[in-house]
């Protein structure tokens, strides 16, 4: 039987260290993406997710087992990665040869690097507050609950953040 | 590189390097966050309410008035109100640490809703309603109070009134 992640939590949280691989296993790949999102930079984004790692596990007694735990380990990598962005004082442009895992053929993964690059770029127009909610919506495939948790805003104000991003994308994408 | 990732973070969990906070922790961390937060609150309420004060005109013997209250605050209130702030906003900053709060920002919201209030209950004269104070003679015959419950205990149930004939002596 595969265990949640809250429950796996409450297994590390008694003593059984070693399960926090399988939440490492599990979160390593999507936190590494929606941090590389948002530092622009793949360096920083891993030094980004490895401290998140390390700050969730030394505070695992203060996770709400009532709430999502992949809801709170976006929440810190988001704080992390602000934090490091406001270290930096400048936003890096996404680097051209930025490599999206996708663990399909060259042929389909050519066309799929070609489209999230093209999307990346739109995206990369659009202001934070647009185009997070919806990179955790479309790439991260979060519920609006869920991007609620993550940025602690109204799910009413993710609706409205993603309908005006997806308008102001679609502007950008045709222009380009 | 994500294999660097999980060997990393599993090498400090492993080897002690790092170690799960305990419960108690984030229980008094939340303790004294609300602490740090009525202190504020309460250190807000009672320096606006000494700003207030000072604006507002005293009538006749303002001054000495003004130097009695000096004389009997809590001289101790001070630096306790500051150490509660700055505990306050330490602890928010430690223990909530996956919520994004600016405490400067709740600082400043909860400073501008306080005298937002202040001066609304000023300029209402809510304050002359709410805090009115009476005088001993009021007091006395409040209904309800010691006074009146004392006169009400020796009041007698009935009164015999003396008849005419009895008066005339006949």
């Amino acid at each position: 039987m595969k265990l949640s992640d809250e429950q796996i939590v409450g297994e590390v949280v008694l003593g059984n260290k070693t399960l926090f691989a399988s939440i490492v296993d599990r979160y390593q790949e999507k936190l590494l993406r929606y941090a590389t999102y948002l530092v622009h930079d793949t360096d920083e984004a891993q030094d980004v997710v490895q401290d998140s790692f390390i700050s969730a596990y030394k505070n695992l007694n203060g996770f709400r087992r009532d709430k999502k735990f992949s809801s709170w380990i976006y929440r810190i990598v988001h704080n992390m990665s602000m934090n490091s962005m406001r270290n930096r004082w400048r936003f890096l442009p996404m680097l051209p040869d930025f490599d999206w895992p996708s663990g399909q053929d060259l042929e389909e993964e050519m066309m799929y690097k070609e489209k999230i690059k093209m999307v990346s770029d739109c995206l990369d127009n659009l202001k934070l507050k647009y185009s997070e909610p919806l990179a955790l919506y479309y790439l991260e495939e979060k519920t609006y609950r869920e991007i609620s948790d993550i940025l602690r805003i109204p799910e009413g104000t993710v609706a409205i953040r993603i309908s005006r991003a997806k308008k102001l994308m679609k502007q950008i994408c045709k222009k380009q | 590189m994500q294999k660097t990732i999980k060997n990393e973070v599993m090498e400090k969990v492993e080897s002690g390097a790092i170690k799960i906070r305990p419960k108690i922790y984030f229980v008094l961390g939340g303790l004294f966050s609300i602490l740090g937060l009525v202190g504020s609150l309460l250190s807000i309420i009672y320096i606006s309410s000494l700003g207030r004060f000072l604006l507002k005109s005293h009538g006749p013997m303002g001054a000495y008035r003004w130097n009695e209250l000096v004389a009997v605050l809590p001289l101790w209130f001070v630096p306790l109100a500051i150490i509660s702030v700055a505990l306050g906003i330490t602890l928010l900053r430690r223990f909530d640490f996956s919520y994004r709060k600016n405490p400067v920002l709740v600082l400043l919201g909860l400073v501008l809703t306080i005298s937002i209030v202040i001066y609304a209950i000023g300029v209402l004269g809510l304050d002359e309603v709410m805090f009115r104070r009476r005088g001993p003679r009021y007091q006395e015959q409040k209904p309800g109070s010691a006074m009146q419950r004392r006169r009400t205990e020796h009041t007698p149930l009935f009164v015999v009134e003396a008849s005419p004939e009895i008066e005339a002596g006949n």
